[in-house]
């Protein structure tokens, strides 16, 4: 018995000692800072719900109590989150209010990687309004402000792909996602390097390269639905439609766009199910218009 | 005269020593009162506002007044008004520009026993300008939501429910009621079953005599149903008594389930009475829990693995930037 009291009784003394060793802990943030957080936290968990509308409250919320103990990070943060959430609720002009706390001449000094995230998310509102010159602008605006490690270069340069892309300069489009690709292959951002696939994709079917068309958007696919998004999923699939009929395989190209219906009629797309049934029904009629008629030799 | 001329060397230029040593001594007085001033903040310029509250419990003088948890300044006076009590707070002038007009105070209490302050809470919608508040002027007041009014709201949802089961037990206790009816009937059917019970020994009894009749006229014919009349009339009286025993039971199986519902009824009554004591306990029980919890988290052996909450951004996706994407 004596044998066996005697290393737990050295243990038990040690055990302080552990103590001491361990790290000390974490300075809990400045309570201001704290209500900013749980702010976010909430905001963050309304959106993951679904409830747009609540995000909006509580990053409002959220700004609000950054700015009355002038925390730049919190302001920045939230205040970019904030855009998002009014832009997916198509109110494009809160939205552009919104970061104007950052993009507008202010006491507080932002970093440069917010001040590049906050350009470049104008650039997204204005092209979205069809608004080109103004997007483009504050496109380089947001590369101006980009340095070395910023983690939004990728997107800037898949926007600058997209926009060439609805211009019709397919150069310009496959160079601009050329680069956002490497650039997020290089920083792990997946998510980028799907959108740089799928503007590549887009670039094939409109030069007829059916072949790599299908390489790249088969790749996005694969990313995209890793990362489960639906919307990206609906248009990888489209295009892979594209790029079979683009070959002269129907059967392919209608078994892409049926996938492509079932996708966005599960997330109740109602746009993207209707597209997706005119182009299968289109296909129809294209083949029936290709069938010799009777009595051609 | 002489003697006067003659005076000792210590005493020349007395007088300038007592002087000095006055005014050293009135100095140092000065000095610390200038100083005690100083530290109750004469020096320093205050604002003051005021609010008006329904009452004044738990708000005295000299509270301290906080902002974001930093103290700003303190309750400088309490006046019973038109309004209820009108209690005026002074703010060192510094922070005013943090205090717009639309900010609301509240009474606020530091952990569950910790000491109450009066915290500021600043209003108005993110973006808009905001103008500070300037002598004299009036913010609203939060009045609090305490713990006792948080457990009188718990009383009030409870009160109903605790009445209606009062109501059941005190309908059951009832002799007109339905179950105490019911009980008795069951009572009157039990104290009958013995009577019946006789009337079949008598029934049976006549049966015997009758057979017995029949068997003297019928000896000869009916030998053998004299047999069988004699083995029953022997093991009628066993079956008699037995089913009288079993009757008697069931009278004593009433009466204890009686006495059973309720001593149960009463034991409700109690058990109900000790709720709301049995929630306040729970309740505090609870809060201890989450101090232990929080003492845990805060513990070496756990700290390291427990997430620390951080800011979340949501990804800048340049997808949004088409128009497929922007809609989702």
């Amino acid at each position: 018995m004596r044998s066996l009291t005697s290393p737990l009784r050295a243990a038990l003394l040690l055990a302080p000692l552990a103590a001491c060793v361990a790290p000390p802990p974490a300075s809990p943030p400045a309570s201001g800072e704290a209500a900013v957080i749980e702010a976010n936290r909430r905001a963050d968990g309304y959106l993951r719900n679904g409830d747009l509308e609540g995000a909006a409250r509580q990053y409002r919320e959220a700004i609000r109590l950054a700015r009355s103990v002038e925390d730049a990070e919190g302001i920045a943060a939230n205040a970019i989150n904030l855009s998002i959430v009014y832009q997916r609720l198509g109110r494009l002009d809160d939205a552009r209010a919104s970061l104007g706390l950052l993009l507008e001449r202010g006491q507080l000094g932002f970093s440069s990687e917010r001040m590049a995230q906050a350009a470049l998310r104008r650039s997204v509102l204005d092209l979205e309004e069809q608004r080109t010159a103004s997007g483009v602008e504050w496109l380089d605006r947001a590369a101006g402000y980009c340095g070395r490690d910023c983690t939004v270069s990728a997107a800037i340069q898949n926007v600058k792909g997209q926009v060439a892309l609805d211009a019709g300069r397919l150069d310009q489009a496959a160079a601009g996602a050329k680069a956002a690709l490497a650039a997020s292959r290089a920083s792990g951002d997946r998510a980028e390097a799907a959108n740089a696939l799928r503007v590549l994709g887009s670039v094939a079917i409109r030069k007829g390269d059916a072949g790599a068309a299908a390489a790249n958007l088969g790749e996005a696919l694969a990313i995209d639905r890793d990362l489960a998004a639906p919307r990206k999923i609906y248009l990888d699939l489209i295009g892979l439609g594209r790029a079979s009929a683009l070959r002269g395989d129907r059967a392919a190209a209608r078994s892409f766009y049926e996938r492509a219906r079932a996708v966005s009629e599960a997330d109740r797309d109602t746009d993207g199910a209707a597209q997706a049934r005119f182009l299968i029904e289109a296909l129809g009629d294209n083949v029936q218009a290709r069938q010799p008629s009777p009595g051609t030799p | 005269m002489q003697e006067e001329q003659a005076r000792p060397r210590r005493f020349v230029g007395i007088e300038r020593k007592v002087s000095f040593f006055l005014l050293s001594a009135v100095l140092g007085v000065v000095g610390v009162i200038v100083l005690i001033g100083y530290k109750q903040g004469i020096f320093v310029r205050h604002t003051t506002i005021y609010f008006h509250a329904a009452d004044a419990f738990g708000i005295n003088k000299g509270m301290a007044v906080r902002l974001f948890g930093l103290p700003i300044g303190a309750v400088s006076d309490l006046d019973i008004s038109d309004r209820g009590v009108k209690v005026q707070l002074s703010i060192i002038s510094d922070y005013t520009p943090r205090v717009p007009k639309t900010s609301r105070a509240r009474l606020l209490r530091e952990g569950y026993i910790g000491a109450a302050n009066i915290q500021l809470v600043p209003g108005g919608e993110p973006g808009q300008p905001l103008q500070p508040v300037v002598d004299g002027d009036e913010i609203e007041y939060l009045p609090a939501r305490g713990v006792a009014e948080l457990v009188d709201d718990l009383k009030t949802q409870l009160t109903p429910v605790i009445g209606d089961l009062r109501k059941l037990i005190v309908d059951l206790n009832q002799p007109n009621s339905d179950f105490r009816k019911s009980l008795a009937g069951a009572n009157a059917v039990m104290q009958q079953l013995p009577d019946t019970n006789r009337e079949m020994r008598q029934m049976l009894h006549d049966t015997d005599a009758t057979v017995v009749a029949v068997g003297r006229q019928a000896e000869a014919t009916l030998g053998s149903l004299g047999r069988v009349s004699a083995q029953l009339e022997q093991q009628l009286p066993v079956l008699t008594t037995k089913l009288g025993t079993t009757l008697d039971s069931l009278k004593d199986a009433s009466t204890e389930i009686r006495d059973t519902t309720r001593k149960n009824g009463e034991a409700l009554h109690q058990a109900l009475g000790q709720v709301p004591g049995l929630l306040r306990e729970s309740g505090e029980l609870v809060r201890d829990g989450q101090d232990v919890v929080g003492a845990a988290r805060n513990s070496w052996l756990l700290r390291d693995n427990i997430e620390v909450k951080s800011m979340r951004s949501l990804p800048v996706d340049s997808f949004e930037s088409t128009g497929a994407g922007a809609r989702r």
